[in-house]
């Protein structure tokens, strides 16, 4: 096999790594990831809200924390949000 | 969840998930209505496309495959299909050791359940997944309280117009008596209709038949938390061994779409064989695609097709008004509520 004239072309080699057939697949892994991503940032707000009221035991009360109507607005909003933003992205549209 | 009630406290992971598919509804709202004004826009004449449903479909899909939102939107309801099911089963064995002990409890109580080992699952309902949930009704030992209170409670009481429980107990007030001495609930699930039924006719024996035990047992748990005796069996609604005349109304809530059409007619027999004479039959189901116009039955009809529901389109192609009066039922009145003629509620009368 013969070098390449330029051998720096095997330092960002271009190649299509997915076809066409694969764009429901991809579609579907960003919405996973959207979900997955929705759970962190809840989780983050959850923590938050945790630490604040008492900073102890933190993981025991997260599961447990159950949020007021506020919190719950609050993630309801950004939420939406996320997905908003998300969805714009995929449509073209954001 | 404290001892001897049903209602879910989810931990964080199973609530935020479950949070995010009614995120997912309400944050798609602008993406569907853009979806669905292309989709009308390149629909062209309603009126011209094809009567054929299949050809409605392969039409449409074509004339849509250009619409980017419309893509959006079918990769929205195919995740939501995929992991609902999924997410609300993850939520319950998050917090399955808590929930243990009520479960439990709550299937010790007045409610009798009787459950056919020996029953042969018919072929319209074995192994299918309705709602594309994974192993269908029974896929799970705890399917029906994952179903009823999670999904229903969490999820779909929190993106249904007016809200599912409040749509079953407007229903269970329907029937024209105020007193029933024997109602049969045909379909009852997990109890939640049933409930409406026993909340609206205190004194009433309340017999329940499905051919799921996993939502039956739940049914059990319901009935058992606030004190109710029910009977609940499983059996088929269109053959259920019950006595002749032993009833005097017979109800179901969204039962008939999960149904083939043969069987939606036998199921209107069975309920006049058992209902007695004068005795109030109430079939609610969903929308009938007479009452759309072809846009609207396309949109169902997808819906139906990707949304585990491999009965709903010859289902909803029925006249229940019909049906039931050919089986012999009088005084038949049939109608879709305002504004979305959802449900679609038939009632009659056994001559007496």
């Amino acid at each position: 096999m013969s070098l390449p004239k330029d051998p720096t072309e095997f330092n960002r080699p271009s190649q299509k790594m997915l076809s066409d057939t694969d764009i429901d697949g991809v579609g579907r892994a960003v919405m996973t990831l959207c979900h997955e991503l929705w759970v962190v940032k809840d989780r983050m707000a959850v923590l938050e809200a945790v630490l604040a009221d008492n900073g102890i035991d933190a993981e025991t009360a997260i599961d447990a924390f159950q949020p007021d109507a506020a919190l719950q607005d609050r993630l309801n909003r950004d939420g939406r949000a996320l997905v908003e933003r998300i969805l714009s992205a995929l449509n073209g549209t954001g | 969840m404290s001892s001897k009630t049903l209602t879910p406290v989810l931990k964080q992971r199973g609530r935020a998930s479950v949070d995010f598919l009614t995120n997912l509804f309400h944050g798609g709202t602008a993406v569907r209505q853009q979806a669905e004004a292309e989709a009308k826009e390149l629909a062209g004449d309603i009126n011209a496309l094809p009567d054929n449903l299949d050809q409605r479909l392969a039409v449409m899909n074509e004339r849509i495959e250009g619409s980017r939102a419309n893509r959006v939107k079918r990769l929205m309801g195919d995740w939501h299909a995929r992991n609902h099911g999924a997410i609300a089963t993850m939520a319950f064995e998050e917090i399955q050791d808590d929930v243990q002990p009520s479960l439990d409890s709550l299937e010790q109580g007045d409610t009798e359940l009787h459950l056919d080992p020996e029953m042969k699952a018919p072929a319209y309902w074995a192994n299918v997944d309705f709602h594309r949930t994974e192993g269908g009704w029974d896929g799970h030992a705890y399917a029906g309280f994952i179903h009823g209170e999670i999904v229903h409670r969490k999820m779909v009481d929190a993106i249904f117009p007016g809200g599912i429980f409040r749509q079953r107990k407007a229903v269970a007030e329907r029937p024209p008596e105020d007193h029933y001495d024997k109602i049969l609930d045909m379909g009852c699930s997990t109890g939640h209709f049933t409930q409406a039924l026993a909340e609206t006719y205190p004194d009433a024996e309340i017999t329940g038949i499905d051919l799921s035990p996993r939502v039956l047992e739940h049914a059990q748990r319901v009935a058992n938390e606030k004190g109710y005796a029910w009977k609940l069996y499983q059996g088929r609604a269109e053959a259920t061994n019950f006595e002749s005349d032993r009833f005097d109304l017979v109800a179901s809530y969204i039962l008939l779409h999960e149904i083939p059409k043969k069987i939606v007619k036998a199921v209107f027999a069975e309920a006049f064989r058992v209902l007695r004479p004068g005795g109030d039959m109430i079939m609610s189901d969903v929308t009938r695609y007479a009452d759309m116009d072809k846009f609207d039955v396309w949109k169902a009809d997808v819906g139906a097709r990707f949304g585990g529901e491999p009965h709903w389109r010859a289902s909803a192609s029925l006249d229940l008004a019909e049906i039931a009066k050919e089986v012999g039922f009088v005084d038949v009145n049939a109608a879709g509520d305002a504004p979305f003629n959802y449900p679609h509620v038939v009632q009659g009368r056994k001559p007496a």
